[in-house]
């Protein structure tokens, strides 16, 4: 499964990272890649002070990424760089989401759609 | 000349008297391949190339290279990344690679003696193969790249931090010099044992950054040292040159580390397939400072540990930016390609097999207070030239000094990319040196620029020992330009 990216010679580091880690894990597991290709929506993406956009157009279609964020937002995840590495190792996630490292905002379960896919 | 020739037929003659038939050849695919390196440098074929197993061999082209007044360039994996090791137009190519044996290993003293060929790798696998942990400093080259050039071209390992560049891991050498002699220098010109160069007159200057046009090195000692069986290799991500260099000159200051470094972020856009980035946007880290520490046990590990986060602490707590260190097994998680940076000796695919096949730079080696300074003139006149910022920089020895590099990759069959290339080059030497720093495996290049502004007895005194070690300037010509015919 690939991932477009929209000006990819200008897309921030986060958006190219994400993109790796979902592409990984999606070829290795055609479940997380079915998961991925039905959601539907567009999550916002805060890393550190990187701002960009993952855009599921749903019922098997693509998934984007781009720079910036969207005005509406399916859900929005922001953290430092660090509270997002520790998430996508399951790690301290409750406290980085209690000590305001790791911020969620939306709707939740987008989120928890796209978790297995950002796993390392 | 021409093998065809029956001057090149009686030098096809000779040399097979030298090495045997197998070892000598005239093959156009061959004479191609050794013409060129990744560079941007003017390729030129050589008439013959020659492999040497022996350093009875070497003295025998070398005496016969005198008579006919040809030219020799040595080389061993040739991926100086300067043009160091392409031959003369119709000039002899000696290749040391077949010259790899490891002689000696004197575990007291902490030294090895090898011949030219002895790649990084072969030594590590030498290392693994008889059980002993000990390691020599190791560049970010390919692994077939030999130790011996490595040390005369006085280059930079994982290891300079503390210990220097490569040509401090010297204790000596033999040197078959231009006209056919053989020399040792270090204390293995005056007793059975290669332990150092003190306390003898130092003659490892006669060699050590000539770029091969003084001496060809048959045997050589480098020093090893321990390795220690915890390690930890973590990258911070930093968000301006002021903070990345004040947080490595800060490091510096602490004996603790084995290696520490600052790469530019086209480093990161590459190894995530972006080649052709557009200028950074503000939000992104710009550098990626790593560093590398090493302990016997985890304790030690630990409080090296806890040394590294409490100057995280006070930095940030005087304002500084900088993210958590992500550990090199954390980030191959994220994308395999770290793995390169993982274990040493490494491929840096991304850089050396990149689909365009070109690949150069200008290395320095200058001031830590300049560095800042440097990487923000340099930055404009990359993208001046429609090159990404690639950058390397690392303290050496202690942080005495700095190592600034900048890189470029770019289709080496397009001749507009190979102008560019030239002139960014030129762009970025000139602003070296107006910063303090000065090329190290300097470019024929990066001489004609500073050879002007070198102090006259000092330029007067390289000529001299050129002259006086190769009478007919046969040895290398056309890099350090100090022959009399050298333009």
């Amino acid at each position: 499964m690939e991932i477009k990216v929209i000006e990819p010679e200008k897309i921030v580091l986060g958006g190219l990272i994400l993109k790796a880690i979902m592409e990984k894990n999606a070829g290795a597991d055609p479940a997380i890649e079915k998961k991925l290709t039905s959601m539907s929506g567009v999550i916002n993406v805060l890393a550190a002070q990187m701002k960009f956009r993952i855009i599921f157009e749903g019922k098997g279609g693509s998934i984007t990424i781009a720079n910036g964020l969207h005005d509406s937002p399916s859900a929005t995840v922001a953290a430092d760089f660090g509270a997002l590495i520790e998430a996508a190792m399951g790690k301290r996630l409750v406290t980085n989401f209690l000590t305001g490292r790791l911020k969620i905002g939306g709707n939740p379960f987008k989120l928890l759609g796209l978790m297995s896919a950002l796993k390392i | 000349m021409s093998a065809a020739s029956a001057a090149g037929q009686a030098v096809y003659e000779k040399l097979k008297e030298i090495f045997g038939p197998d070892r000598v050849s005239n093959d156009e695919a061959k004479l191609i391949e050794y013409s060129h390196d990744q560079t941007e440098a003017k390729p030129a074929k050589p008439s013959f190339i020659v492999w040497a197993k022996t350093t009875e061999e070497v003295v025998a082209l070398v005496k016969y290279a005198n008579e006919a007044e040809l030219p020799i360039t040595p080389r061993v994996a040739g991926t100086n990344l300067g043009g160091l090791t392409i031959p003369s137009e119709g000039g002899l190519l000696l290749d040391l690679s077949q010259m790899n044996k490891i002689l000696e290993f004197d575990e007291v003293e902490q030294y090895v003696v090898i011949e030219p060929g002895v790649s990084f790798k072969q030594l590590k696998e030498y290392f693994a193969e008889i059980g002993k942990n000990y390691l020599v400093s190791i560049p970010l080259a390919p692994p077939e790249v030999g130790i011996t050039p490595n040390c005369l071209l006085d280059g930079l390992g994982n290891l300079s931090f503390r210990y220097g560049t490569m040509a401090e891991w010297v204790n000596g050498a033999e040197m078959v010099l231009p006209t056919g002699e053989v020399m040792k220098t270090g204390s293995c010109a005056l007793v059975d044992s290669w332990h150092s160069r003190a306390p003898l007159p130092d003659l490892m200057g006669l060699f050590t950054n000539f770029q091969g046009t003084t001496g060809i090195c048959t045997k050589m000692s480098v020093q090893v040292v321990p390795d220690h069986p915890y390690r930890r290799r973590t990258f911070m991500l930093t968000y301006s040159y002021e903070a990345c260099f004040s947080l490595i000159r800060k490091l510096s200051r602490y004996n603790l580390w084995d290696d520490i470094g600052g790469l530019s972020w086209p480093t990161a856009k590459l190894m995530f397939g972006v080649d052709k980035p557009a200028p950074r946007d503000e939000t992104e880290p710009l550098m990626f400072l790593y560093l590398d520490f090493s302990a016997d046990n985890e304790t030690e590990l630990e409080l090296k540990n806890s040394y590294l986060q409490s100057i995280l602490q006070s930095e940030r707590a005087n304002g500084m930016v900088i993210e958590d260190p992500l550990d090199v097994d954390v980030l191959v998680r994220v994308n395999p390609l770290f793995a390169s940076f993982a274990e040493f000796p490494t491929r840096l695919t991304f850089l050396v097999d990149y689909p365009g096949g070109g690949l150069s730079w200008v290395g320095t080696y200058g001031p830590t207070k300049n560095w800042e300074e440097g990487c923000k003139r340099g930055e404009k006149i990359m993208w001046k030239h429609g090159f990404p910022p690639t950058t390397v920089n690392r303290p050496m020895k202690g942080g005495h000094f700095a190592v600034m590099r900048f890189i470029e990759i770019f289709d080496i069959e397009d001749p507009d990319a190979l102008k560019r290339v030239a002139q960014c080059n030129i762009d970025l030497i000139h602003m070296a040196l107006d910063l303090n720093f000065i090329p190290y495996k300097a470019t024929s290049t990066a001489v004609k620029i500073f050879r002007d502004k070198i102090d006259p007895v000092y330029m007067d005194m390289l000529h001299k020992i050129k002259a006086m070690l190769d009478p007919k300037g046969i040895l290398n010509p056309g890099k350090w330009l100090l022959g009399v015919d050298e333009e």
